[in-house]
């Protein structure tokens, strides 16, 4: 009732307004009639236009009222100084859009729960398992509602009619989609009845996005067929055994049925992927023709997710999923289990996650650099507030005449310093505003950033009610940080002192003093992050030049798949080195080799090794090694130095003795000081003579300490072969060389899948994606600080010469000369940036050590990137000085002293 | 003397002028308060309209345009049945007030 009586008063507000008037010109009538005094009846009745306010105010609608007649007069200042406005809201926007784009990354990586039902319940094993050991953990646990197993495979073949395209396929248990709480849009999902036994459910789910894409939405999806078929996947699938020969699957793949459509927003189970399709998991033989991985105890390709039973916590899950582990790998050893193994398996943890965000490849790999960038970027937008507020400040000084008048004609300090506040967010949501279409931009750019090279990572950048509430609430804070001190500033003043003053008087002292306090903080911010950005991108530089062993230039990594083309046991060393053969002739090739697991190729081997001569371990973590199986002149043709003995040959074949190269790391942590040639050791069951050492190199990583690494012929495998990836070395710019050597292997067999085709640098450059992102981006964002910071020094020593033009003049009259004034002038840049630089380095002090573990082949106090910092604030201050000291210098004594 | 109508009753004066004299103008009310109290509560203008304006929000009195006693246009507000109530309640609650009071400041 109340509401609808404002309500009748906003929009009939006139009619009111001239009621209240009326009814108030009669009182004053009755009154005068009464005392017969009309001019005392009017000075008791006090000011009518306060009264009419009043009375209005009872209607609770003036707090909008005046907040739309400060919005109209800020927007009528912001008119009148353009040039103002539009540097205030530029530095604005490029602070918040960067905000805004990495909290929209934020947001995506770390922050959204899986969109199924209880996401908090979930919980994620990490590591792959092999799929017994997973049917064991989900038949044996107590403390889970369901447990299931998935394996994605991003490059899924799909053949629908005669089209063929790649599509992110995954394997999912039965108990996938109920157990995530996800039901159909149409159709069914998978159900616990479709993974009863192997290849039994040839049946598919698709995603809404691949419905709507493929199939145009259209509800006759239902009971199509569709042929799918899978390489490698992404597992870690070392230590399988391929000579299945009793197997006799399609090559073909799988053909599978869609019974039903997936709701839009589920994407799947992992942050910044999306999955087209889902399959059964028993389906993986079909689908994976030639890798019958269901029964093998060693291929560890199962992710495992599970939901805690109802009222069980995260850490009762845990410790109970720890019970059971302990008693599967307790029994897997069998009744002569040491005590030296109990001991190992009494302290054996599974390293669990939070399941609520899903699957967390990229949010582990990612979070901590987005952290730091997000840090980055918020002392960005410090410094783009502290640019602002210092604007602010020097208009307040040009305004105190205006708000002296204002103060003194009654205006109340707290609704001027609401006007300027209004002002100031004004400021602040247009820069936001301005800041998301900036974010728009810049998320694409650090998406792209972020997929590397061949990955691919999809995150949606939506300009969604989350990143925009973010994207508003930094806009306010920030329209309240930098404009409150300039208003509390602005208001603290009398009429006379305003009338006192001349218009370049000495209450310009303090202003300069508070905006020179400003443009120090910012140099000093910049300073903090021109320190980070320098330590990080030296240890990109350290990175990229770090020596490897092998020389990465003009080397091309052809990875096939002989099992995918049919080839079994001995056979695929044959073909392989047939296909060397070929290779070794293409025109631009100077040497080639091959090996199976190739060099940062994302997919390693290792064993934990016995009966090391002359060796006795201590403990499990002694035996641990990892190994490659490799072509002949391996070593020789990749360029890594030979230490002792020999290299692999095309003799090592099958049936000759077993011959193993260990690298440098591996000879001195078993065999100190003792050549190892001659001495034996067994892995994977397999005696193994060792013949060679060579130097360590770095196969797969950049950042990992060399490990303890041997070699094997990859025509004498010890776990079975399954790919080949072919080390080939051109003779100059390898681009032309790619293409033809796809030409070669496919005329050698079109059946044999080509998996990729790479530079190693590309290859390389994929293991630095979030170094390089964090290098570059704190880079530019250092960029952007530096200039921000000049602008404001540019501006505060432009204001200081003008406000001292008549001293200068004196100066100037007295026989300085014009360089001396430019030395004062810039001394004084000099020591605002000194002190600026000092604070910046004492914080870089205590914060770089945050980011130590980003580091690579520096330390965090890292005096090169100190010193490059400091050089170049200074060399930017002195620039960004130096214009208003010439113009100091160019000061006629004779008009300055007429200035006044 | 006059002194200045006690904070929080002005509503209450009004509401039971309304209730004893029946529609009034704002003039009307004024005046009235003044002599009912003898000249000792004066109702200020500055205070009367808000306050008048605040009880239309509320609902207690509604205001008609109408004749006044010489011939003039003017504005007469009328107490509702919620007015009616708030009376009661405020001059219960005032009592409750003063009663309290003068227990406190009567010589022992």
């Amino acid at each position: 009732m109340e509401i609808w009586r404002r309500l009748k008063f906003a929009f009939r507000r006139r009619e009111f307004e001239s009621d209240l008037e009326e009814e108030m010109r009669f009182h004053l009538e009755m009154k005068a009639q009464k005392t017969g005094d009309r001019d005392q009846a009017r000075k008791q009745f006090g000011n009518v236009g306060i009264l009419k306010e009043v009375s209005r105010e009872m209607w609770g609608w003036s707090t909008i009222e005046r907040l739309f007649q400060d919005l109209r007069y800020a927007l009528r200042q912001l008119a009148r100084n353009p040039g103002f406005a539009a540097v205030a809201i530029l530095s604005l926007a490029l602070g918040i859009g960067a905000n805004t784009a990495i909290f929209s990354l934020i947001d995506h990586v770390m922050l959204r729960l899986l969109p199924v039902s209880h996401p908090e319940e979930l919980l994620v094993i990490r590591r792959h398992y092999s799929y017994p050991r997973f049917e064991e953990l989900r038949d044996r646990n107590q403390a889970f509602s369901a447990m299931f197993g998935t394996h994605s495979m991003s490059g899924m073949e799909v053949k629908t009619g005669d089209a063929t395209s790649r599509v992110a396929g995954e394997l999912v248990s039965g108990n996938y989609f109920s157990a995530l709480g996800v039901g159909a849009t149409i159709g069914r999902m998978i159900l616990p009845g479709d993974d009863r036994a192997a290849e039994s459910g040839p049946v598919a789910v698709v995603s809404h996005a691949y419905w709507k894409r493929a199939f145009a939405g259209s509800a006759d999806v239902l009971g199509r067929k569709i042929q799918v078929r899978s390489g490698m996947g992404d597992a870690d699938t070392y230590g399988l055994d391929v000579y299945d020969a009793g197997h006799h699957a399609s090559a073909e793949g799988a053909v599978l049925t869609i019974i039903g459509v997936a709701p839009p927003e589920f994407f799947g189970d992992t942050v910044g992927t999306v999955t087209d399709i889902w399959i059964p998991i028993t389906m993986q033989p079909a689908v994976m023709p030639g890798r019958p991985f269901l029964t093998q105890k060693y291929a560890q390709w199962v992710n495992i997710m599970a939901r805690c039973k109802p009222g069980v916590s995260f850490e009762q899950a845990h410790a109970s999923l720890d019970v059971t582990w302990r008693q599967i790998i307790t029994d897997a050893e069998g009744a002569k289990i040491t005590e030296t193994r109990k001991r190992e398996i009494a302290g054996a943890t599974l390293l669990v996650d939070s399941g609520e965000k899903g699957f967390g490849q990229i949010r582990r790999e990612f979070s901590q650099p987005l952290l730091v960038l997000m840090t980055v970027v918020g002392l960005v937008l410090l410094i783009a507030c502290l640019n602002v507020a210092n604007l602010l400040l020097a208009r307040a000084t040009a305004r105190r005449r205006e708000i002296g008048v204002r103060l003194s004609l009654g205006a109340g300090r707290v609704r001027l310093i609401r006007q300027l506040l209004t002002e100031s967010l004004v400021l602040a949501i247009l820069g936001g505003v301005m800041g998301v279409l900036i974010a728009f931009i810049g998320a694409r750019v650090l998406i792209a950033m972020l997929a590397g090279v061949g990955e691919s990572i999809s995150i949606p950048f939506e300009t969604d009610f989350r990143t925009l509430g973010f994207t508003m609430g930094i806009s306010i804070l920030t329209g309240v940080l930098f404009g409150l001190a300039p208003a509390f500033r602005a208001t603290r003043i009398t009429l006379a002192e305003t009338m006192k003053e001349t218009s370049r008087g000495a209450a310009g002292a303090g202003r300069v003093g508070a905006a020179k306090a400003l443009v120090a903080a910012q140099v000093a911010v910049s300073m903090l992050l021109l320190i980070g950005a320098g330590l990080f991108l030296r240890t990109l530089y350290n990175l990229k030049t770090q020596d490897v062993g092998y020389n990465p230039d003009h080397l091309v990594l052809m990875r096939v798949d002989p099992v995918g083309a049919g080839y079994r046991g001995d056979e695929v060393g044959r073909a392989m080195q047939s296909l060397l053969d070929r290779v070794r002739i293409v025109p631009g090739v100077r040497v080639a080799t091959f090996s199976e697991n190739g060099l940062f190729s994302g997919t390693e081997s290792g064993a934990g090794i016995e009966n090391v001569e002359g060796f006795t371990p201590s403990s499990d973590r002694d035996r641990a090694t990892r190994y490659d199986q490799i072509g002949p002149q391996y070593f020789t043709d990749l360029g890594i130095p030979i230490l002792l003995g020999r290299d692999i040959s095309e003799r090592d074949l099958p049936g000759a003795p077993r011959v193993t190269v260990i690298n440098d790391t591996m000879a001195k942590f078993y065999f100190k000081g003792v050549s190892p040639v001659g001495k034996h050791f067994t892995a994977d069951k397999v005696v193994l003579e060792v013949v060679g050492v060579v130097r360590d190199a770095q196969d797969h990583d950049f950042r990992a300490e060399p490990v303890r690494r041997f070699y094997v012929s990859y025509f004498q495998p010890i776990d079975g072969i399954t790919t080949a990836n072919f080390e080939v070395r051109t003779v100059s710019n390898p681009g032309s060389v790619m293409a033809m050597l796809r030409t070669e292997a496919q005329s050698f067999n079109r059946n044999l899948p080509i998996l990729s085709i790479k530079d190693i640098r590309e290859l390389m450059d994929a293991d630095l994606v979030a170094e390089r992102l964090i290098a570059k981006l704190s880079g530019f964002f250092a960029a952007l600080a530096i200039l921000l910071a000049a602008i404001g020094l540019y501006g505060v020593m432009s204001y200081a010469v003008s406000r001292r033009t008549n001293e200068i003049g004196i100066r100037m009259a007295l026989g300085a000369g014009a360089s001396s004034v430019v030395a004062m002038i810039l001394g004084e840049v000099i020591v605002l940036i000194g002190a600026g630089a000092v604070v910046g380095s004492v914080a870089a002090f205590g914060l770089t050590r945050l980011i130590e573990s980003f580091l690579f082949g520096l330390t965090a106090a890292d005096p090169i990137s100190f010193g490059a910092a400091a050089v170049l604030l200074l060399v930017v201050g002195a620039l960004a000085g130096y214009l208003p000291a010439r113009r100091a210098s160019k000061i006629d004594p004779m008009i300055a002293l007429r200035y006044e | 003397m006059r002194i200045e109508i006690p904070p929080g009753t002005l509503y209450m004066l009004i509401l039971k002028t309304l209730a004893r004299y029946g529609p009034m103008h704002g003039y009307g009310i004024a005046d009235q308060i003044q002599q009912v109290s003898d000249e000792v509560l004066q109702v200020e203008e500055g205070s009367l309209y808000p306050a008048l304006q605040r009880m239309l929000v509320k609902g207690w009195v509604l205001a008609e345009w109408g004749q006044s006693e010489n011939n003039r246009r003017a504005r007469f507000y009328r107490l509702t049945a919620a007015g009616r109530k708030q009376l009661a309640a405020e001059i219960s609650e005032f009592q409750k007030v003063t009663r309290a009071i003068t227990r406190v400041i009567q010589p022992a």
